[in-house]
Protein backbone atom coordinates (compact mmCIF):
# COMPACT_ATOMS: atom_id res chain seq x y z
CA UNK A 1 0.00 0.00 0.00
CA UNK A 2 1.02 3.57 -1.21
CA UNK A 3 0.56 6.92 -1.29
CA UNK A 4 1.18 10.41 -2.04
CA UNK A 5 -0.25 13.30 -1.74
CA UNK A 6 0.45 17.30 -1.41
CA UNK A 7 -0.60 19.05 1.54
CA UNK A 8 -1.78 22.88 1.46
CA UNK A 9 1.58 24.12 2.53
CA UNK A 10 3.01 22.69 -0.42
CA UNK A 11 4.90 19.78 1.29
CA UNK A 12 4.20 16.42 -0.05
CA UNK A 13 3.52 13.17 2.50
CA UNK A 14 4.77 9.75 1.41
CA UNK A 15 2.61 7.28 3.21
CA UNK A 16 3.54 3.35 3.16
CA UNK A 17 5.57 1.26 0.92
CA UNK A 18 7.75 2.70 -1.79
CA UNK A 19 8.87 -0.30 -3.79
CA UNK A 20 9.88 -0.27 -7.71
CA UNK A 21 5.82 -0.77 -8.22
CA UNK A 22 5.26 2.38 -6.99
CA UNK A 23 8.24 4.64 -8.38
CA UNK A 24 5.77 5.99 -11.23
CA UNK A 25 3.38 7.53 -9.64
CA UNK A 26 5.89 9.00 -7.60
CA UNK A 27 8.08 10.43 -10.52
CA UNK A 28 4.81 12.14 -11.53
CA UNK A 29 4.77 14.47 -8.72
CA UNK A 30 8.10 15.14 -7.91
CA UNK A 31 8.34 15.80 -11.25
CA UNK A 32 6.41 18.79 -10.63
CA UNK A 33 8.13 19.90 -8.30
CA UNK A 34 10.38 23.41 -9.04
CA UNK A 35 11.41 25.11 -5.90
CA UNK A 36 12.76 24.02 -2.95
CA UNK A 37 10.21 21.47 -1.57
CA UNK A 38 9.82 19.31 2.36
CA UNK A 39 9.11 15.48 1.86
CA UNK A 40 7.45 13.82 5.10
CA UNK A 41 8.69 10.68 5.71
CA UNK A 42 6.34 10.33 9.28
CA UNK A 43 4.28 7.68 7.25
CA UNK A 44 6.78 6.04 4.79
CA UNK A 45 6.93 2.57 5.95
CA UNK A 46 9.98 1.15 3.25
CA UNK A 47 11.76 2.49 0.53
CA UNK A 48 14.25 0.85 -2.06
CA UNK A 49 16.88 1.82 -4.52
CA UNK A 50 13.90 2.31 -6.78
CA UNK A 51 12.59 5.35 -4.60
CA UNK A 52 16.04 6.32 -3.62
CA UNK A 53 16.95 6.77 -6.92
CA UNK A 54 13.74 9.11 -8.15
CA UNK A 55 14.58 11.29 -4.56
CA UNK A 56 18.15 11.31 -5.85
CA UNK A 57 17.37 12.29 -9.60
CA UNK A 58 15.15 14.78 -8.07
CA UNK A 59 17.45 16.75 -5.69
CA UNK A 60 19.87 16.76 -8.97
CA UNK A 61 17.49 18.25 -11.27
CA UNK A 62 16.21 21.14 -8.26
CA UNK A 63 20.20 21.35 -7.43
CA UNK A 64 20.56 23.33 -10.67
CA UNK A 65 18.61 25.73 -9.90
CA UNK A 66 19.35 26.29 -6.34
CA UNK A 67 16.62 24.31 -4.91
CA UNK A 68 16.46 21.04 -2.76
CA UNK A 69 14.09 18.47 -1.10
CA UNK A 70 14.07 19.09 2.32
CA UNK A 71 12.97 15.72 4.04
CA UNK A 72 11.29 15.36 7.95
CA UNK A 73 10.19 12.76 10.29
CA UNK A 74 12.41 10.00 9.16
CA UNK A 75 11.60 6.69 10.98
CA UNK A 76 15.03 5.21 11.84
CA UNK A 77 15.23 2.08 9.94
CA UNK A 78 14.43 4.72 6.61
CA UNK A 79 17.29 6.58 8.37
CA UNK A 80 19.62 3.99 8.32
CA UNK A 81 19.47 2.77 4.58
CA UNK A 82 20.03 6.61 4.12
CA UNK A 83 23.05 6.39 5.44
CA UNK A 84 23.98 3.14 4.17
CA UNK A 85 23.43 4.76 0.92
CA UNK A 86 25.41 8.05 1.63
CA UNK A 87 22.09 10.07 0.96
CA UNK A 88 22.62 11.40 4.19
CA UNK A 89 25.60 13.81 2.64
CA UNK A 90 23.13 14.65 -0.20
CA UNK A 91 19.73 15.12 1.76
CA UNK A 92 18.92 17.85 4.10
CA UNK A 93 17.28 15.93 6.37
CA UNK A 94 15.57 17.30 9.54
CA UNK B 1 9.46 -21.97 2.72
CA UNK B 2 9.39 -21.65 -1.31
CA UNK B 3 7.66 -20.25 -3.78
CA UNK B 4 7.77 -19.59 -7.73
CA UNK B 5 6.82 -16.05 -8.93
CA UNK B 6 6.49 -14.79 -12.69
CA UNK B 7 9.31 -13.27 -13.92
CA UNK B 8 7.50 -9.81 -13.63
CA UNK B 9 8.18 -6.74 -11.37
CA UNK B 10 4.31 -7.52 -11.11
CA UNK B 11 5.34 -10.58 -8.70
CA UNK B 12 6.24 -7.80 -5.89
CA UNK B 13 3.40 -7.74 -3.99
CA UNK B 14 3.10 -11.20 -4.02
CA UNK B 15 6.54 -12.04 -2.73
CA UNK B 16 5.84 -9.33 0.04
CA UNK B 17 3.13 -11.36 0.79
CA UNK B 18 5.31 -14.47 1.07
CA UNK B 19 8.02 -12.42 2.85
CA UNK B 20 5.16 -11.34 5.49
CA UNK B 21 4.02 -14.95 6.40
CA UNK B 22 7.80 -15.75 7.29
CA UNK B 23 8.95 -13.09 8.93
CA UNK B 24 5.11 -13.63 10.73
CA UNK B 25 5.74 -17.49 11.24
CA UNK B 26 9.17 -16.65 12.55
CA UNK B 27 9.09 -13.57 14.70
CA UNK B 28 11.21 -11.45 12.42
CA UNK B 29 11.10 -7.60 14.58
CA UNK B 30 10.46 -4.88 11.92
CA UNK B 31 14.52 -4.44 11.43
CA UNK B 32 14.68 -7.84 10.05
CA UNK B 33 11.74 -8.10 8.24
CA UNK B 34 12.50 -4.74 6.22
CA UNK B 35 16.09 -6.85 5.35
CA UNK B 36 14.53 -9.65 4.21
CA UNK B 37 12.01 -7.38 2.15
CA UNK B 38 14.22 -5.24 0.49
CA UNK B 39 16.57 -7.76 -0.10
CA UNK B 40 14.08 -9.92 -1.86
CA UNK B 41 12.91 -6.74 -3.86
CA UNK B 42 16.48 -5.58 -4.80
CA UNK B 43 17.68 -9.34 -5.68
CA UNK B 44 14.83 -10.41 -7.96
CA UNK B 45 14.14 -6.88 -9.58
CA UNK B 46 17.67 -7.10 -10.59
CA UNK B 47 17.04 -10.49 -11.88
CA UNK B 48 14.20 -9.65 -13.85
CA UNK B 49 15.97 -6.57 -15.55
CA UNK B 50 19.39 -7.98 -16.22
CA UNK B 51 19.12 -11.04 -17.64
CA UNK B 52 16.45 -12.79 -19.74
CA UNK B 53 15.54 -16.51 -17.71
CA UNK B 54 12.53 -18.86 -17.07
CA UNK B 55 9.51 -17.76 -16.99
CA UNK B 56 9.64 -18.21 -13.12
CA UNK B 57 12.33 -17.56 -10.59
CA UNK B 58 12.21 -19.60 -7.52
CA UNK B 59 12.37 -18.20 -3.81
CA UNK B 60 13.36 -19.67 -0.86
CA UNK B 61 13.35 -18.35 2.98
CA UNK B 62 14.67 -20.13 5.20
CA UNK B 63 16.04 -19.77 9.12
CA UNK B 64 18.28 -21.92 10.38
CA UNK B 65 18.90 -20.97 14.57
CA UNK B 66 20.14 -17.51 13.74
CA UNK B 67 20.78 -17.99 10.42
CA UNK B 68 18.79 -15.98 7.98
CA UNK B 69 19.08 -17.30 3.99
CA UNK B 70 17.60 -15.96 1.13
CA UNK B 71 18.00 -17.62 -1.79
CA UNK B 72 16.63 -17.18 -5.79
CA UNK B 73 17.09 -19.59 -8.25
CA UNK B 74 17.00 -18.42 -11.50
CA UNK B 75 17.05 -20.75 -14.65
CA UNK B 76 17.85 -21.15 -18.25
CA UNK B 77 19.78 -17.72 -17.70
CA UNK B 78 23.26 -16.42 -18.15
CA UNK B 79 26.07 -15.94 -15.98
CA UNK B 80 25.93 -13.14 -13.75
CA UNK B 81 27.77 -12.18 -10.68
CA UNK B 82 26.40 -9.28 -8.75
CA UNK B 83 29.76 -9.19 -6.54
CA UNK B 84 31.55 -8.20 -9.67
CA UNK B 85 29.96 -4.20 -9.76
CA UNK B 86 32.32 -1.98 -7.93
CA UNK B 87 30.94 -0.99 -4.23
CA UNK B 88 29.06 2.71 -4.93
CA UNK B 89 31.09 5.83 -3.71
CA UNK B 90 29.09 7.10 -1.05
CA UNK B 91 31.36 10.13 -0.64
CA UNK B 92 30.69 11.16 -3.99
CA UNK B 93 28.97 15.23 -4.65
CA UNK B 94 25.31 15.12 -5.42
CA UNK B 95 25.94 16.26 -9.03
CA UNK B 96 28.70 12.97 -9.38
CA UNK B 97 25.63 10.28 -8.10
CA UNK B 98 24.31 7.60 -9.67
CA UNK B 99 21.68 5.03 -8.96
CA UNK B 100 23.00 2.38 -11.00
CA UNK B 101 24.28 -0.47 -8.65
CA UNK B 102 22.70 0.89 -5.78
CA UNK B 103 20.60 -1.85 -5.07
CA UNK B 104 22.75 -4.89 -4.69
CA UNK B 105 25.18 -2.69 -2.53
CA UNK B 106 22.50 -1.84 -0.11
CA UNK B 107 22.27 -5.89 0.44
CA UNK B 108 25.91 -6.27 0.35
CA UNK B 109 26.82 -4.01 3.05
CA UNK B 110 23.21 -5.27 4.95
CA UNK B 111 24.23 -8.80 4.35
CA UNK B 112 26.17 -11.06 5.97
CA UNK B 113 27.18 -12.53 2.68
CA UNK B 114 25.85 -12.32 -1.03
CA UNK B 115 27.24 -15.29 -3.21
CA UNK B 116 25.84 -15.82 -7.23
CA UNK B 117 26.81 -19.62 -8.64
CA UNK B 118 25.98 -20.35 -11.51
CA UNK B 119 25.76 -23.84 -13.12
CA UNK B 120 24.91 -24.82 -16.76
CA UNK B 121 22.26 -22.13 -17.05
CA UNK B 122 21.43 -21.45 -13.38
CA UNK B 123 21.99 -19.07 -11.25
CA UNK B 124 21.62 -19.11 -7.40
CA UNK B 125 22.03 -16.08 -5.73
CA UNK B 126 22.42 -16.92 -2.13
CA UNK B 127 22.29 -13.81 1.08
CA UNK B 128 22.86 -14.91 4.65
CA UNK B 129 22.44 -12.89 7.57
CA UNK B 130 22.88 -13.74 11.06
CA UNK B 131 20.08 -12.27 13.10
CA UNK B 132 20.11 -11.46 16.70
CA UNK B 133 18.55 -12.56 19.56
CA UNK B 134 17.13 -15.74 17.59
Amino acid sequence: MFDITIAGDGTIRLNGRLDSNQVDMTREILEKVGSTTTVDFAELRYISSAGLGLLLATQKRLNDSGHKLEIVNMTPHIRDIFTIAGFDFIFDIK
Amino acid sequence: MRRNFRRDLESLDGIFTFAGEFESDNGLDDSESYFLDLTLEELFTNLVRHAPGHDEIEIEIELERDLLTIRLTDRETEPFDGNSLGDVDTQKPLMEREPGGLGIYLVKKMADGLDYDYDEGTLVVTARKRLEDK
